[in-house]
């Protein structure tokens, strides 16, 4: 039997942490570091969630010179819903076995 | 530039092929936030963490009935065959030069070797055979290259590397000292092999299936 779409740890850790800030773009490092994903596990789902229509992402120019402008995400009204039900879903402390400690 | 930031650029050069077209954004996501990690080490890891990601998109775009083509198989087939002659010739280099501790460490995939036994073989054995063996793997790699590249000639190139390869075997048993020097199930099994080779090879022949010719079908579908 097939797992349901979505329902992975990290899925779970990576959407808990869009929902930290739901209107700002974030980047990928940052989210990497505040999941604790490592890049290999956090692109395939950020391309999985953009694909479901559940994260926006955009081209973002630098504020620092030099550096190269940079993919930014934000979780769409679908994905913020989804978010929302998973943290109701993992009751009211949240994700405490992950790294990030969602909090109701 | 350092080694570790000049290594990062390049895997994610590296990973921006392996990724499917279509997500030739997300290739450029990854190389852009990778110059943006001060911490070389760190833009190390990210990269190495990224080419993961790489193969596995392109793993999940490339569904299982087409990995498992004739033409896959008969590259992992060829694969074998680079390793097992590469391996025969660089043992019995290693033991004709006195590398007595990269034969020994060799030896330990080979069935009831001994370095001992190994050495008279291998002082027995010509130059020649030793280009031979050598023509062996380039031809075998240069088979494997071809048939990457879906070139037609990697069948031509791969049938010479095993009659090449028959023909070196052949002669390693016209020398006496092989006899001690492996043992006889390794002879066999050597025997067998090239055998079901030849059978499939004949086979694909005779059938009018010979890998170019179910290539430029795939291609004709494909078109």
């Amino acid at each position: 039997m097939s797992r349901p779409p979505n329902a992975s740890r990290q899925t779970h850790l990576l959407l808990a942490a869009l929902l930290e800030q739901p209107r700002a773009w974030r980047h990928g490092y940052e989210l990497a570091k505040e999941t604790g994903l490592k890049s290999g596990t956090l692109y395939p789902l950020l391309m999985r969630l953009s694909d479901q229509g559940l994260l926006d992402a955009r081209w973002q120019e630098s504020d620092l010179s030099g550096k190269p402008p940079r993919h930014m995400y934000r979780p769409t009204a679908a994905g913020l819903a989804l978010a929302r039900e998973q943290r109701r879903s993992a009751g009211p402390d949240g994700l405490l076995s992950g790294r990030l400690k969602v909090t109701v | 530039m350092t080694w570790r930031r000049w290594l990062t650029a390049s895997v994610l050069r590296s990973c921006a092929v392996v990724l499917p077209a279509q997500r030739s954004s997300w290739a450029a996501a990854m190389r852009m936030e990778a110059r943006h990690i001060d911490d070389d080490t760190e833009a190390l890891r990210w990269a190495l963490g990224s080419m993961r990601a790489g193969f596995a998109e392109r793993l999940r775009a490339t569904r299982a009935h087409k990995i498992l083509t004739v033409r896959s198989l008969a590259m992992l087939w060829t694969v074998m065959f680079v390793c097992s002659s590469a391996f025969n010739v660089g043992i019995a280099l290693a033991t004709r030069l006195r590398f007595q501790g990269t034969a020994s460490a060799m030896g330990w995939l080979l069935d009831g070797f001994r370095y001992d036994r190994f050495v008279p073989f291998a002082d027995a054995m010509p130059v020649g055979l030793f280009v031979l063996m050598g023509l062996v793997v380039v031809l075998f790699s240069v088979s494997l290259t071809l048939s990457l590249r879906r070139r037609p000639a990697a069948f031509a190139a791969f049938c010479s590397a095993v009659t090449l390869s028959l023909v070196a075997w052949l002669y390693q048993l016209g020398i006496p000292a092989y006899m001690q020097a492996l043992s006889p199930q390794h002879r066999w099994r050597i025997g067998v092999c090239f055998v079901l080779t030849a059978g499939v090879l004949s086979a694909l022949r005779f059938c009018g299936a010979a890998p170019n010719m179910i290539l430029q079908r795939t291609e004709g579908r494909r078109q």
